[in-house]
Formats: structure tokens, C-alpha cells, sequence
């Protein structure tokens, strides 16, 4: 996922279009990690939605100098996870919005995932998924995984770098 | 701690997921700025989580772009100022001050309009107590008019009561004595009444008619006393018809009788110039 400085700079400046190529460009991500946390189609487009406002809003706190986008609008989908994590329910329990009708049901991309799948151990996966997609504490990882925090980040920094290796494999 | 130390301790992960804490924000920050290496070792952590992310990629529905389009047609537009926050501590930040729902406003972004509404409000509220204490201090203002008047009017009407009801008590007194005053020519029409009281010692006249006098002139009442006349009002030919009037008494009087007079005071009556007269009755 890439997308050029020129098109951050005009969403930036309120550019419409610019947003919209963003919007293509990082949707699918930010749908497929909304659709991960919140294992609802409905669910995961209010997410998104939501995220999407506040990107459009809070523009002026992004810096492309310093900081991948993803990264940083990364952080809109995370923190209703975190949210309702720590308040002791399930994510879907959070939102209670109307439902959302959606008349074009998603479809699934998962050619990369099942190379990760294939050759990644799910506690690898899960950990990866559990501090960067929810947005978890290491104490938090520790009561989800039953390990110890030590072990948290023992996982997490094998994780990463098994991961890169998967992917460093996948490329070549 | 040596570079490679650095980076296999495991804390550009924690820094990549948003797990570090502030102090190794800072301590990751100043290495990467002394040391690009870690910069770039930095970078490509990032790219694998984004890859690992793209992994679950799916593709959103269809009307998801129309719906949040809608939505930004709707909210202001961004503003590109203060653009400064590095993108680790903006997902710390998020971690320590989470989003309270995906519904819920960003507080921050409504401050200053809220303070702005605050400000609006309180500015129409001073403007509003200004209107209405300026419109209740013109209603003072017109009712402390309405009062004066009110209190002269009530005044003049008190004075006109007592007068009256003095007028009513000379009438019914005893000792009061009319005397008509008739016109000394039949073809004016003039006519008034002396209430002479030796016993209260008050006089009142009560002109019934009398035609305006010639410009320059006026009418003088005089008492006739020893053979002398003595003045004792310039008659207002306005207050004809209007009721008694004090005039000063005078004891032992013969006559009265009223004299057309150069303006001025007059020592003398002019008595070829008498246009009334009238005798008190022998007892």
C-alpha cells in the first residue's frame, strides 16, 4: 500500500478526490483488520466509517514526514477494540448504532493470508493480531493468552521477525 | 547498548504495535535520529506489519464509499495546521486515551467551536439583559413622567377641590351675602356675583359672563367703601363661567363694580368706564 505525498497533501487541504484515492486505496486493509476485531460485516463498516471521519478530520495531526499513514489511521480502527476490551465486553456489544444495511456484501482477498497461515504458528499471528490490530497492553495480552508478559514480548519480537522472514520468503 | 543490541532487544517491535511506553518513545526517537540503521530497521518492521495487515484484506461493500463521502460532505474541512506528531506517540496517545466510542465526538476538534457557541451564548445574553434593562429604564423613565404629570394634574386637581369645597362652605355660611353685579349696558352681555362674609371675613367673585375685553384694556373689580374705590383684582374674563374665585376682603363695602382699564394698575377707577355694578341690600 502506498500512496503518494501530493494526495496526503491535498487531503490535508480538504481535497475530496485525494480522499476518495485514499479511501481506495486503504479501505480493504482498514475493512479486512474492522472485519478481524469485530467478526461482523455490519460491525466492521461502522468502523470504517467512523475511522474514515475522524482521518478526514483530524488531517492536520498527520505528518508524512514522520509517520506511514497506515500506521497512523491504523490507530481509528484500533481503538474501539481497545475500548470495549477493557470495559469487559464484546466489540459488538459497543455499537449501538442502527445496523448497518449494506446492499453489497464484501468478498474476501485471502491469497496472502493463507501463505501466512501456512507458514506462521497461530500464537505468532495471534500476538501480532492482539497488540497491533486490537491495540492490546502486554498485561492484557497476558490475561487473553494465559503467558506471562515476559513471554509477551519475547512472542511478539519472534513473531515480527517470523513474519518478516514469511514475507521475505513470499517476495523472492 | 550497541546498535545490534538495540534492535534485537525487542523494542522496535514494542515501538512498531504502539506498546512502548513514553520513555522508550524517546529513547527510540534520539536513535534513530544518531543512527540510520535503525531507522531503516525501524521502516521495514512497519512495512511487514502493513503486509501482515494486507493479509486480511477484503474489500469493503460497495456503498461504504458512498456512505462515508456523504458523511465528509457533511463535516468541515480539515485543517492543515499543526501538523506535527510522530507516529508512534500518536498511537500511544490513542492506547492511553482511547476513543470512548466509534460514535462518540473527538472533544477536542469541537472545543473551540463549543467555546466559540460559549462565547456567541454569553454575548447574547449581555446583549439581551442590555435590551432589556435599556427597555425597562425607558419604561421608568416614561412612567416617572406619566407620575409627575400624574401628581401636577392630581395637584391642580386637589387645588381646584379645595377651592371648591371652600367655595361651597362660603356659600353655605351664614353670613355670606350675595351681590349681583349687572351690566351697565343692555346691550352687553355681563353679569357676576360678589359673596361678601363680614362674618368669615372672605369674599369670592363669580363672573357669569363678560365679553373679552378691547385689545390694550382690561377689567378691573373695585369696592366702593366710604365713597372711595378700592381695587381689588384685574378680572380674567377666561375664568368667565368657571365658578368662584377668592378675591381680598374688604370691610363695610357700599358696592362693587367692575371698570374697562388701560392695562396697568390703576389708582383710580375710571367711572364713566363702570360695565358693572351691583349693591350689597340694606338689612
Amino acid at each position: 500500500m502506498n500512496i503518494g505525498k501530493d494526495t496526503l497533501e491535498a487531503w490535508s487541504k480538504g481535497d475530496q478526490h485525494a480522499f476518495s484515492l485514499i479511501y481506495d486505496e486503504y479501505a480493504p486493509c482498514l475493512f479486512g483488520v474492522a472485519l478481524r476485531i469485530s467478526e461482523s460485516e455490519e460491525k466492521a463498516a461502522h468502523i470504517v466509517l467512523e475511522a474514515f471521519r475522524k482521518i478526514w478530520r483530524n488531517a492536520s495531526s498527520f505528518n508524512p514526514d514522520q509517520e506511514q499513514f497506515f500506521h497512523w489511521a491504523l490507530s481509528f480502527i484500533k481503538s474501539p477494540a481497545v475500548e470495549s476490551h477493557r470495559a469487559g465486553e464484546q466489540l459488538s456489544e459497543r455499537f449501538n448504532f442502527p445496523a448497518y444495511q449494506s446492499t453489497h456484501p464484501a468478498t474476501g482477498l485471502p491469497s496472502l493470508m493463507g501463505h501466512l497461515e501456512a507458514q506462521m504458528d497461530e500464537k505468532h499471528r495471534k500476538v501480532i493480531e492482539l497488540a497491533y490490530f486490537k491495540g492490546l497492553s502486554e498485561q492484557e495480552i497476558e490475561s487473553e493468552m494465559n503467558i506471562p508478559v515476559g513471554t509477551v514480548n519475547t512472542r511478539l519480537r519472534f513473531s515480527v521477525r517470523e513474519l518478516r522472514k514469511v514475507l521475505g520468503e513470499k517476495s523472492r | 547498548m550497541d546498535n545490534q543490541s538495540f534492535i534485537s532487544s525487542g523494542i522496535l517491535e514494542r515501538y512498531a504495535v504502539g506498546m512502548a511506553t513514553a520513555e522508550e518513545q524517546h529513547e527510540i526517537k534520539d536513535m534513530m535520529d544518531k543512527h540510520p540503521e535503525i531507522r531503516e530497521e525501524l521502516a521495514e518492521i512497519h512495512q511487514a506489519l502493513e503486509e501482515f495487515a494486507a493479509a486480511y484484506r477484503v474489500r469493503p461493500p460497495e456503498d461504504l464509499k458512498q456512505k462515508i463521502m456523504q458523511v465528509l460532505s457533511e463535516s468541515p474541512k480539515p485543517s492543515s495546521k499543526n501538523r506535527a506528531m510522530p507516529a508512534p506517540k500518536a498511537a500511544v496517545v490513542e492506547r492511553q486515551r482511547p476513543e470512548r466510542s466509534a460514535s462518540a465526538p473527538n472533544m477536542s476538534s469541537f472545543l473551540p467551536a463549543l467555546l466559540g457557541l460559549v462565547l456567541l451564548g454569553a454575548c447574547v445574553a449581555v446583549y439581551l439583559f442590555m435590551s432589556q434593562a435599556n427597555k425597562a429604564k425607558n419604561e421608568l423613565a416614561s412612567l416617572q413622567v406619566q407620575y409627575d404629570s400624574l401628581r401636577t394634574s392630581l395637584g391642580a386637581e386637589k387645588a381646584n377641590f379645595d377651592k371648591a369645597i371652600q367655595a361651597y362652605e362660603a356659600l353655605r355660611h351664614t353670613g355670606n351675602l350675595p351681590i349681583v353685579l349687572v351690566s351697565t349696558d343692555p346691550a352687553i352681555a355681563a353679569s357676576a356675583m360678589i359673596h361678601w362674609n363680614g362674618q368669615a371675613n372672605s369674599s369670592f367673585l363669580d363672573v357669569k359672563e363678560l365679553p373679552p375685553p378691547p385689545t390694550g384694556k382690561v377689567y378691573q373689580l373695585w369696592a366702593s367703601v366710604g365713597g372711595k374705590g378700592q381695587f381689588l383684582k384685574t378680572i380674567d374674563t377666561a375664568q368667565a363661567g368657571k365658578g368662584l374665585e377668592s378675591i381680598p376682603f374688604v370691610e363695610n363695602p357700599q358696592s362693587f363694580y367692575a371698570t374697562l382699564e388701560d392695562k396697568g394698575h390703576t389708582a383710580e377707577p375710571s367711572l364713566k368706564n363702570v360695565v358693572l355694578f351691583g349693591r350689597l341690600s340694606k338689612n
